[in-house]
Formats: C-alpha cells, structure tokens, sequence
C-alpha cells in the first residue's frame, strides 16, 4: 500500500509543482461561476425597456413601466438606445425627446417614438409599452375632465390621488408546474455552481491524462512497474493521484463557493458522497484516456473537447430541465448527468443521502466499467511502449 | 593569405558577468582551429559573435573581409553555423529541413536540389532523406545537423560541441567528416571540451577559461608552455636499489623515485630514451615486468594555465 | 524586407504545423464539436424570431356593457395574432391546464355594476406556469383595458367625493370616456436596424472568436520553441535580415488564424444554417479581429521564458478574453461587466459578426474595429516597452 500511495502523492506532487494548473483548477472555475451568477440576476423581468429623456413625462413613464413589471433602464441619447436594442441588450427602447416632452407639459396629443427590437420580446415590449401609456394618457383625461367641470387643477389632483386605490384589479393565476418553482430556492450562483463543478472536476482530470502518458513515454511507468509491485498497484496508484487531484479541486470549489458566494449545497455528507463518487468516474476515465491516447499534445486538445461536450451534454451549461427530451436520452450517459440530478435532489429538495443513492449507484456502475476498462488498456500501452 | 576568420579583442558581457573578455584569434583556408575549454567557458559565446547571433561589446570578427553582425547578411553567406542543440525540425524529412536552410542560404533551386543529394550522401543520409527526422536516431539527427551546416559550402564552418551526447561510432564518423573538410580546404572552428577531439582534429588550438584565451598555438607548442618533462614508470622485483642509482645516471634522467615494487622516474624525451633506460635497469639486477611511459598532454596544459582539470 | 526569406520561413512553418496535428484538433475539430453539441442543446432555446398564434379564453358576464368591450379588444391585436373563444368561468383552468386554450380571462359576475359604482372587483388572468411572450402580452392587454375602466371609476369617486351633482359626474366619466378612444398619449414605431446573431450563428461566432486564440497561438508560439530546441541560432545565423524571423511566425500565426476563422464560419453557416453577411465586410471584420489577436500572442511570446509558459499563458488569456467576450453565453446587462466585455476582441468579433449579419457594410462596423485597432496599439506599445528574453 505504500508504494501505491507513493504513486499516487507523486502524481499529485507533480501536477501541484506545475503553477499554471493553479490558475485552471482554482481560480477559473470561480470565475465563470461568477459570470453565469451575475447573468443569472440579469434577466429576471418581463421585458427590458430603455429609455431616453429626463423629462417628466419620461420619469412618468418609466415608473408605469416598472408597474407592468418591465425592467428598465435609461440610455443617453437616440443612437445609444438604438445600439441597445439592436444588440439585444434590451427588448424596446422608448425615446421621449424635448418636443414630446414640451407637447405633453402643454396638454396636447403627443407621441413617443419607440424602437422595438427585431425579436419576438420586442414586439410583447411594445405591447407592454402602449399599455404604459394609456394609462398615463387615461391619468391625464381624469384631471382634464375634473378640471372641465370646474374643479382646480390642484384639487383635481387631490381627489385622483384619494380615490387611488379604487377600481377592478387584474390578478394573475398560473396552473402547471414552473421551472421557476423548480429553481426557487436557489441563490444565484447555486445552479451555476453545482453545474461547473462537474465541468471542471472532469475537464481537469482529463487533461490530466497527459501526464500519463508523459510518464509512460518518460519511462517512468515501466520502471514503476519493474519494482516489486503488481502492475495491478501501479494503476490504482495513477487512478489514486487523479482521483485525489479531482476531489481536491471538487473540494475546494464546494467550499470556496460556499464561501464566497454563499452557494447552499445542502446536506454536507450527501454532497461529499456524490462529489466522491463523480470524482471516482473522472479519474477512471482519465486512465482510460490516457491508455488510449499517445501523445500528451493531441491529448490535451482531445481532452479539452470531450470534456467541454460531455459537460454541455450532461447539463453542466443548461439545466437538464431545459433540454429536448431527445436529447435528455443523450445526456443519461454522462456522469455529468447524474451527478446534476443528485445535486438537483440535494440542492433544491433538501436531499440527503438516502435520496441520492440511485444517482450514486448509477455513477459506481460507471467506474465499475470504466476502471477495469482503462486498467486493462493502460497494461497493454505500457507493455507496447517497453 | 589573408585570414577567413579574423577575432579582434572580442568581448561580450551579460549583465555584470563578463562572458568573453579580449579574445583575438585568425583561421586559415584549410586549417581547423580548435576553442577548447570546460563548460561555460565562453566558447558559445565567442561562436554566437563569429557567426552573428550576438552583437560583440568591443572587438570584431571579420569574416572574407567583412565584419560579421546580427544584420550583416553578406557576411553570413559565409557561415555554416552547426549549432550544439540539434538544430533540426522533427516535423520536416531530412531533404525538406535541407531544402528549406539551402532556400535561405539563397541556393538557387537546381543547384541546391543536386548539393541536397550530395549532403544526404556525405552524412550517409540518403536511404532515410524522406522520412521525417523524428523518426531519426540520435546519430542520425547530429549527421543531418553538420550537413545543414556544409549544404552551401561555407568558407567557415563552426561547429559547437557536435560530439556531445553522441555514441562512439558516430562520433567517430563526425570526426572523420571534419578531417575531410580541411582537406578540401575549408576553415573550420570547433569547439569542444574533449582533449582528444582537440588533439586530434585541430591545427591549432586555443585554450579559453573565464572568457579569456588562455593560450594558443599547435598542440606541440602548447605542450612547451608546461615546461614539463615525460613520467616513466619501471615495475618489477630483484635489486631496485642498484638499478635505481644506475638509471640516475643516465642523461635524459632527471629525478629517481624508489618505491617496494617499482621506479618511477621524470625524464627528459622519453620515447628516445626509454631503451638505455630499460636496459641500464635490467643490467643493474631488476626484473622488469611492466612499464609505462606518461607524456604531457593537452590537459595538464591546461591544469598548468588555469590550475584546475579541464573536465570538473 | 527580405521576402523571400520570410516566404520560405512561412511556408516551412506552415506545412510543420499542419502535420501537427494539434492544428487541427484545436482550431477545427474541437470548436466544431462543440458548435455541434451547443447547436443541439439551445436551437430553441433562445429568442423567438416572432411570436405565435395564440387562443385566449375569455369568460364575461351576460350583458355586462363594461368588460363586453374586451373580446373586441383582444381580437384586434394582431401580433400575436389572438383568437378569442367564450369560456365557462369554471371550466377556465382546466381548459388552460390541458392545453385547449393558452390564456383564459375571467371577468367576475356584476363587473359592470360594481365598477361603475366605484366598487372592487377582480378580473382573474389564467396563464400556464411556463408562460411565454404570447401570455405576457395578453396580460398587458387585460391590464391595459382595466387600467381604462379604472379610470372611468375613479374619475366618478373623485367627482363625487369633490361634491359634484349626479349630472356633473355622468358629464366626467363621459369626458373620460370618449377621451379614451383617441389617447392623448401614443407610440410611433421607428426603425431599428437589428445586430443579433441567431442562436446557430452565436454559436458558431463565439466558438470561432475562442478557439482563434489557440490557432493563432501555434504560429508566433513556434518562435519560442525554436529558441528552446536550437534551430533559432541556426536561422539566425542564416544571411537573412533579423527581423525576418518573427515577420515570417507573425504571419504564420496570421495565415492560421484567417484559415481556420474562415472555415469555422463557412462550416458554420452551411452546418448550421448560420448566417453573416456580406463577404466583403466579414473578410475586413475577420482580419481586423486575426491582427488583434496575433498582436497578443506575439506580446505572450516576448514575456514569456518557456513555449510551455507561452501555450499556458495564451490559452489563459484566450479563456478569460473568450468568455468574458461572450464566447459561451452573451454578456449582456449595461453594467461594468457589460462594458468591459465589448473591450474584448472576441466580443468586437462577435457583435461585428451582427452588424454584417443585419446587412451592415465596413462603415457600420466601426465600433468592432476601433476595439480591435486598441488591441493592436496596446500590445504594439507593450511589445516596443517590454525588454525582450532573448540572449544567452
């Protein structure tokens, strides 16, 4: 056991020397856990309108917009607003300039110009828009029509605002099952976490493999294996070093983010269980990868894109919630899958872990096939390369 | 004759280390001049600055009359550069890696194709010239690596240090091909911490340490500049003491060591002497069973300039 | 300039890194791949091009003369196109829940009399969990005609809480009323020109703006490589001018970064449908953004002491520019963060991408270009600021 452990803090030793893996395995992850985060609170609202002018009636329209739950924004002059929504960064743009101010401060018709995106969010912006502005248009009328009867303007204003809270509501009722309910506990960085957490354990392990086969072309594995060990100990000694160098950047990244971000990843045995367990899957399968590739270059590039693809697949960049069921059979053969519905379970049910033992199972059963897989493909490399 | 290669008062400094401080030296048509000295001696150095990879401090290297500099194009057209790491492209066969250096050396197409093929041959190349040189063995790569070097018939080929790392048979090979050369008459400067190498191959050799040229001159010149005499040892049994003092007596003898079961002697011109000795022992009643005669070489020259070994 | 020396150089090195194979994997087949994989997951997921036909539901009370207006309302909107069908007030959910209509509106019993009087009443919208826009504008719409009916009712409360006469109020309310069928307030629909990418094409121009970093990175990287394994001194002993060297790994870089882009995005658009624009202007944005980053990488290269040092810090920089460039998922909002990705090359490659795929030509895409033309200058006065490693 000692030899294999040697092995094993070798591989760790090695990869921990190597600065630049610092950068990918602790500093990166963070950093697009952050990015998805702060996209995540971005786009919360019905509509995104920007508005141009400081006018009154700019103000005033702003505010009823908020009513009708319309994120908005204010943008400098025309050409900005125009650089907006043509970018997609918001869905309308509404442009009270000075002459529609003035017309309105003078009670006369007046028109905004609006500018609703390309998309179909623009269109139901514009919808929401002119709603907005019957009802300032319609706020306008009541004083006019007060005032015509020989109310002052002020006490007109008055005997609005007392009666403000009269009238019909309209109030919305949704039937059916929400993805917003799904993901209501969530903080924002928590879906983003529990996902590249998977992503990077697994992109860090595989490009790992290369160090497989440095050591293998080094020489070293066959001097490894001509010390008195079986070559059975030398794999789980490799298998061990990359399991170790996964579950430290696992660890690090679940506790980092609790920490940081205040990411809640529920029960703590049950998340280190299935972190365990997919840490176990990605090792096993850098052996596999480093058994069947030879060179540490087309390795690494390989390695990078099966990584990227298996985590897209596996709901690591969507939620598996979103996906086409098609698909969803795909991304069943990922342990990314997997280990996204054990955090799902933990996360947002409050799993602990008995709840999770079936996704843990599923992903044992895919070391289960890959370890002997990789063991026996690594034993024939090696002996091809003596 | 005017020189090939003419070094005057080259130095070069980086930082505060002075890496190559003063060093003049000339190369002949035809002669192979020898830069022996250990590891970080200053011979790269000097090489980067004959062939143009380094602005020289203070001093010049004219080369064909022109003084060599990092952009002096028509004074490199004059340079093989054989580098010590193996300046070739794994990726490229042995012909492309020829093809591509000769381009540069602004060969024109036919006559670089047939001097390709007359290279590939010289280094013995031409069974593997298409495969790609990562494929190559160790001898085979350091082959390829001098015959770069020789492809557009330089009037001064440098090699650094072609022999290091490389087994004895195709060393042997490189040092052949390199005693072929100054026959045809090309100026070769070599640089090597090998002794042998140096005995072996070079007209003349200077000695640099430090930066410095230590000393210079052929091999035999050199060897005066100790001032030392030969070391004969006599083995054997019966009366070393007779025979002690009988030897002593002798001209070329200058001192007599006795000890249980040998003489050890220094004498001036040993390879004359050595039967007057032999026999002046025998007659005193020894019985001689083995003897060795040491002579100065080109490393207790330099232990005798620098005061250490060549190979620490 | 020494060209021929400097073509020699380039076509040698080009034909090396073709034979690597990294080249490809890096700058096609891993790009592609993923292209390939994210096509699959988000086609669909992302903005609609328009709305669609939408089936609403609406429940109003016999004979009541304010909510009767609203069917009539609702009909006349013509994006989305909306079809109204009477519904039992009871059967409104369920009717919702299975998917017989999208969106029921219930207007309670007495409506009319309640709100005419001043009086609360609720008007219930009935939408799926997962609404869509279609369900969004409904609501609006609802929302909109409510907002009008309040008016009629608190103008009335207001008018009588003033102390007007019966007639007054009925003279107030028929102001308002008959203002409201020609509002004082109204929109006018400009022009706006459109610069986003479909999703297929976001894809394929955020994969491409990437990977770019690592292709171009194998031609001006190699100059540190040759410096490693020897063959430098032996090309600078070469009778060629010293610069040549580096003009001929900057324009390897160049050659591969403009190769691989072009066919990334010409995979792309027949892959995937995705489409750009006019040649012209994608040639001038492609090169603009390949110059960008080769100026980059070359200021890598001179910083750094080993080619493995270079690969790392290039891949570094083309991962962090990459996705804060929005080269996985847009950055959008106006925030900061906003702000500093559209400083980034991919994200100047990306948004220029838009601009030619809504029609624009060179002039349009200035902003792009001026980002990357500050790429340029930057590095170039980096490059001539830092000192180099070169030298024994």
């Amino acid at each position: 056991m000692g030899q294999v452990l040697t092995i094993a803090r070798t591989a760790l030793h090695r990869f921990a020397r190597d600065r630049s893996n610092w950068f990918f395995v602790l500093v990166l992850p963070l950093f697009l856990i952050v990015l998805i985060g702060l996209q995540f609170s971005d786009t919360a609202s019905s509509g995104r309108v920007t508005i141009v002018g400081e006018g009154a009636l700019a103000q005033d329209l702003a505010d009823s917009l908020e009513d009708l739950d319309l994120s908005v924004t204010t943008a400098d002059d025309a050409e900005a607003a125009q650089t907006v929504v043509a970018r997609g960064r918001a869905d309308a743009a509404v442009i009270v300039d000075a002459s529609a101010e003035a017309s309105w401060a003078a009670g006369d018709a007046t028109s905004v110009e609006v500018l609703p995106g390309s998309a179909a969010a623009g269109q139901a912006s514009l919808q929401a828009i002119e709603t907005g502005l019957g009802s300032l248009a319609d706020a306008r009328l009541q004083q006019q029509a007060l005032v015509g009867v020989g109310l002052a303007a002020d006490a007109a204003r008055d005997a609005l605002a007392d009666v403000d809270d009269a009238g019909p509501t309209v109030s919305v009722t949704t039937v059916g099952d929400s993805l917003g309910e799904e993901f209501a506990g969530l903080g924002r960085f928590d879906l983003g976490a529990a996902g590249q957490l998977s992503l990077f354990v697994f992109l860090t392990s595989l490009s790992g493999a290369g160090f497989l086969i440095d050591s293998r072309r080094l020489g070293v594995t066959a001097r490894e294996l001509a010390s008195p060990m079986t070559a059975n100990q030398v794999i789980v000694g490799e298998v061990l070093g990359r399991f170790g160098i996964a579950l430290g950047q696992g660890a690090y990244i679940v506790v980092g983010t609790a920490v940081l971000f205040d990411v809640d990843w529920g029960d703590p045995l049950a998340t280190a269980l299935v972190l365990t367990a997919f840490c176990g899957v990605s090792a096993a399968a850098a052996i596999l990868f480093g058994a069947m590739l030879d060179s540490p270059n087309v390795a690494s590039g390989v390695g990078v894109g099966v990584g990227l693809v298996l985590a897209a697949l596996g709901g690591s960049m969507l939620p598996l919630e979103l996906f086409p069921d098609s698909l969803l059979v795909v991304s069943r053969a990922t342990p990314h899958h997997w280990a996204y519905q054990a955090y799902a379970e933990i996360q947002r049910r409050g799993g602990a872990v008995v709840d999770v033992l079936p996704q843990v199972g599923v992903l044992v059963a895919m070391i289960a096939v890959l370890l002997p897989l990789g063991a026996w493909l690594l034993k024939r490399s090696t002996q091809r390369a003596l | 004759m005017d020189a090939v290669l003419s070094c005057e008062g080259l130095e070069r400094r980086f930082d505060d280390l002075i890496a190559v401080d003063d060093v003049s030296f000339a190369i002949q048509a035809g002669e192979t001049y020898g830069l022996l000295g250990p590891n970080g001696a200053g011979k790269t150095t000097t090489i980067s600055m004959v062939a143009g990879l380094l602005e020289p401090d203070a001093g010049r290297a004219v080369i064909m009359g022109t003084t060599v500099g990092p952009a002096v194009v028509e004074a490199k057209a004059h340079i093989g550069l054989v580098p010590q790491d193996l300046a070739i492209y794994p990726d490229l066969s042995a012909r492309e890696n020829l093809r591509f250096f000769g381009r540069l050396q602004r060969m024109p197409k036919e006559a670089l194709s047939a001097r390709i093929d007359t290279v590939l041959e010289t280094v013995g190349l031409t069974d593997r010239a298409d495969d790609q040189t990562k494929e190559y063995s160790g001898g085979m790569k350091r082959r390829l690596n001098i015959g770069i070097g020789l492809l557009h018939q330089p009037d001064l080929l440098i090699l650094d240090e072609p022999t290091v790392g490389v087994d004895p048979q195709s060393r042997n090979a490189i040092l052949e091909a390199v005693e072929a050369l100054s026959v045809e008459g090309m100026a070769v400067l070599y640089t090597t911490h090998y002794m042998e190498e140096a005995e072996r191959l070079c007209d003349r050799i200077g000695i640099i340490d430090n930066g410095r040229l230590q000393a210079e001159g052929t091999r035999d010149e050199l060897l005066l500049i100790t001032g030392e005499v030969d070391k004969v040892s006599l083995q054997g049994s019966g009366d070393l003491r007779a025979a002690a003092s009988d030897v002593a007596a002798l001209p070329a003898v200058v001192s007599v060591g006795r000890e249980p079961r040998s003489l050890d002697l220094t004498v001036r011109d040993a390879p004359s002497a050595l039967a007057d000795i032999v026999s002046t022992a025998s007659a005193a009643g020894m019985a001689i069973t083995d003897v060795e005669v040491a002579r100065p070489d080109l490393e207790s020259v330099f232990l005798h300039l620098t005061g250490r070994a060549l190979r620490d | 300039m020494d060209l021929s020396a400097i073509w020699t150089m380039t076509s040698s090195d080009l034909r090396q890194r073709l034979r690597d194979k990294s080249v490809f994997i890096f700058g096609l087949a891993v790009p592609l791949a993923l292209i390939t994989v994210f096509n699959f997951l988000f086609a669909g997921i992302g903005d609609a091009e328009s709305m669609g036909p939408i089936t609403v539901g609406v429940a109003i009370p016999d004979g009541d003369q304010v909510a009767d207006g609203l069917p009539g309302v609702l009909d006349g909107v013509d994006n989305p196109d909306i079809s109204v069908q009477d519904v039992v007030p009871t059967d409104a959910e369920a009717a919702v829940e299975d998917d017989s209509i999208d969106v029921a509106v219930v207007v309670p019993d007495g409506f009319g009399a309640t709100v005419l009087t001043g009086g609360q009443a609720d008007v219930e919208v009935i939408v799926p969990a997962d609404e869509g826009l279609e369900e969004q504008v409904v609501t609006a719409i609802v929302l909109g005609y409510v907002d009008r009916v309040t008016a009629l009712s608190t103008v009335a409360s207001a008018a009588s809480s003033a102390g007007f006469d019966e007639a007054a109020v009925q003279q107030v309310v028929a102001t308002v009323r008959q203002g409201t069928q020609s509002p004082g307030l109204t929109s006018v629909v400009g022009e706006t020109s459109d610069e986003q990418l479909g999703v297929e094409a976001y894809l394929v121009a955020g994969q491409t703006a990437l990977f770019m970093f690592f292709t171009i990175g194998f031609g001006v990287i190699s100059y540190v490589e040759e410096r490693e394994n020897g063959t430098l001194p032996r090309l600078q002993s070469m009778p060629i001018r010293p610069g040549s060297i580096i003009v001929a790994k900057t324009l390897v870089s160049f050659v591969l970064g403009v190769a691989s882009t072009t066919v990334l995005l010409t995979a792309g658009s027949m892959l995937f449908g995705a489409s750009f624009g006019r040649v012209g202007p994608i040639a001038v944005l492609v090169v603009a953004t390949v110059v960008a980053v080769t100026s980059l990488v070359l200021l890598v290269t001179k910083v750094a002491r080993t080619s493995e040092q270079a690969q790392i810090a290039n891949t570094i920089i083309g991962l962090v520019l990459g996705m804060l460039g929005g080269a996985f998922f847009p950055v959008t909002g106006s925030g900061w963060l906003a702000r500093l990705a559209d400083l980034t090359p991919p994200a100047a490659f990306i948004r220029g991408l838009g601009i030619t795929s809504g029609g624009g030509g060179v002039t349009d895409l200035g902003g792009p270009l001026l980002v990357m033309a500050g790429f340029l200058l930057v590095a170039i006065v980096a490059f001539v600021a830092i000192p180099s490693r070169e030298g024994q």
